[in-house]
């Protein structure tokens, strides 16, 4: 699967650019990745910190892989951010990880968009950056094909929330809107839903295979 | 009374780059950085609503012997004159129940399903220039210097206040009066001051939460509470009839005050204008009051769009359904509620169901947070000062 993601990738970004004149020639680029088949991992924002994968609740997401499957993932912002000086990725949405179980079983695809911290509207962000990266993997036959014979097919936001602390507590009440989210809940979005995928918000993710999926639209004119 | 569905697209106009509310609940609220498209789609769907108002009133003169319609107008100027302009990319689609409205570049096409739903509609967009209805109203400003939704504002509130010798608004233990002399209208604010003496001062000389405040609680009181659609809709058939020769022909199989569903849609900008925080969730309370809890047996129906930046009205989306939840008074139901973000030109719901059934407010607290993520940073960390 890791690679055909990245010659249908390499072929999308290069459509992308086909009438760029201007753009140069089309760099060579190594794909980043890691399998973890631990039951439980925490992962990070890969570009932010050297290991990816961290100890049990020191990271952003926390996976429960009781089932033991043997997950790749694909350091996808990685992987487009190198085509970014060349101009091939500007400008092009992208999630952080995108990771698929590679035991045969075909139980997983998966999405994910990690984001930790006080950004102004870190959410509405990551649900953008999952969705156009959807959209431009389902540019490509085979990939849509690959993707489609995972059982779940699931786009997850992980916004990790930093509690406000306020000098004598002053602002803390402001984060009591924080604290009344819902650890998982279900994003809707046309975008990620006319792709197949189910799309939620979740810093813990349990893989224990009972995802419903959505059922892709039927490709229209015009997504009215 | 079954629920209408009603549906917005937009794609190309203005910040919006394409935008989608599948199900526009009777309270809908939109948040978003300023300048990311909140008002324009707040004009988008009341000129939408508009357009789908008079073809409500074409089916039912039709269905009373006027062939013709006597209702010509340039859909693109509307837009021109909202200050929100069409471009040749843009795309709308407005559905409200068998009627469907659609613009794109092949112009406008109106598509009615041929049902017998009619529907009397008003749209009262209260805009977020009416610190300026003060002024206006004292004439000392020139009306011909106000924008549309200004003058549209000005004409309603004007219109609400002939219709009240006083408005008292209880909250804020104030009244608002109209004197008249001379032929000249005066508008005063009266109530108690800090040292229990009453004061009398005139609207345009009251504090600017008094000034943005006023003007919006009379419109929405007068359209809530002595506004007679029925009668609004036969004064304009009779004006129309009139104009364009044809009252003669008019044959009405059905009189107005037949026609059931009636709907008052108030699109409000920045309620929270040059209001102090208690006071946002006391003016949340009145709409609530007025466009759902006084109503509930009534015959017509009120829906309700906000477009805000205040973390108070949204977190009190979530107190507005607890109560409704728990039965308690003042409540809308979850169903009810949608409030969506407006980012990157498209609307992001906030609405987390799944049983959970709340509003995520939590974007709200972000800047507060970014405000002492850079000092605790600037104090090493601590969150006291030693």
């Amino acid at each position: 699967m890791e690679g055909l993601l990245k010659s249908e990738i390499d072929k999308l970004l290069q459509a992308r650019q086909a009438r760029n004149k201007s753009i140069g020639a089309f760099p060579q680029v190594s794909i980043k990745g890691f399998s973890v088949q631990d039951p439980t991992f925490d992962l990070v924002d890969a570009k932010k910190f050297d290991t990816p994968v961290v100890p049990k609740g020191t990271g952003t997401v926390t996976y429960v892989n009781s089932n033991g499957y043997d997950l790749h993932f694909v350091d996808y912002d990685f992987y487009l951010s190198a085509f970014d000086s060349s101009r091939y990725s500007r400008n092009l949405g992208r999630c952080d990880y995108v990771a698929f179980d590679v035991d045969g079983r075909c139980d997983y695809f998966i999405l994910d968009e990690l984001c930790e911290g006080a950004l102004q509207n870190k959410k509405q962000e990551g649900i953008n950056q999952l969705a156009v990266t959807l959209q431009f993997l389902r540019g490509s036959t085979s990939l849509t094909t690959a993707m489609d014979s995972y059982k779940n097919r699931v786009c997850y936001l992980s916004v990790k929330e930093r509690l406000i602390a306020s000098p004598q507590g002053m602002a803390d009440a402001f984060n009591n809107p924080l604290q009344i989210i819902p650890p998982i809940y279900t994003l809707n979005d046309r975008r990620i839903g006319n792709c197949g995928f189910d799309a939620y918000a979740a810093c813990r993710i349990v893989l224990d295979g009972n995802t419903v999926n959505a059922q892709p639209l039927p490709k229209r004119k015009q997504n009215l | 009374m079954p629920k209408i569905k009603e549906s917005l697209y937009i794609k190309d106009i203005g910040p919006i780059q394409e935008a989608n509310i599948d199900d526009i609940t009777p309270m809908t609220v939109l948040i978003g950085k300023s300048g990311c498209g909140k008002s324009t789609i707040m004009k988008v769907l009341s000129i939408c609503r508009w357009v789908n108002k008079m073809v409500y009133l074409r089916q039912y003169l039709q269905k009373g012997n006027i062939k013709e319609s006597p209702f010509k107008f340039d859909f693109k100027s509307y837009f021109k004159t909202s200050g929100v302009p069409l471009s040749n990319d843009s795309v709308i689609k407005y559905i409200y129940d068998g009627n469907t409205i659609l613009y794109d570049k092949d112009g406008l096409d109106i598509n009615t399903e041929g049902g017998d739903f009619l529907s009397l509609e008003k749209i009262c967009f209260i805009t977020e220039k009416r610190n300026m209805i003060a002024d206006l109203a004292s004439l000392r400003t020139n009306r011909k210097d106000a924008g549309f939704y200004l003058r549209e504002m000005l004409d309603d509130f004007l219109l609400a206040m002939h219709n009240y010798d006083a408005l008292e608004i209880d909250y804020l233990g104030i009244r608002l009066r109209r004197t008249t002399s001379r032929g000249i209208d005066t508008y005063h604010v009266e109530g108690l001051g800090m040292d229990e003496k009453p004061y009398d001062i005139h609207l345009d000389q009251a504090s600017s939460g008094i000034q943005t405040l006023l003007p919006l609680v009379a419109v929405m009181s007068y359209y809530t509470d002595k506004f007679d659609i029925v009668k609004r809709f036969n004064q304009s058939i009779f004006k129309m009839l009139s104009e364009t020769d044809s009252l003669k022909d008019f044959r009405p199989q059905m009189n107005i005050g037949e026609i059931k569903h009636r709907r008052v849609n108030f699109l409000i900008e920045e309620p929270e204008l040059s209001l102090d925080p208690d006071s946002q969730t006391y003016l949340i309370d009145f709409m609530v009051n007025r466009c759902f809890e006084s109503h509930k047996s009534g015959t017509s129906e009120y829906s309700l769009m906000l477009a805000t930046h205040s973390p108070y009205i949204v977190n009190y989306l979530n107190l507005l359904i607890a109560r409704s939840k728990k039965g308690v008074e003042g409540g809308v139901a979850f169903e009810d509620i949608n409030a969506y973000s407006v980012e990157h030109g498209r609307c992001y719901s906030l609405r987390i169901a799944d049983g959970y059934n709340i509003i995520d407010a939590s974007s709200m607290s972000q800047t507060i947070s970014h405000i002492y993520t850079e000092y605790n940073k600037l104090n090493d960390g601590r969150t006291t000062e030693e």
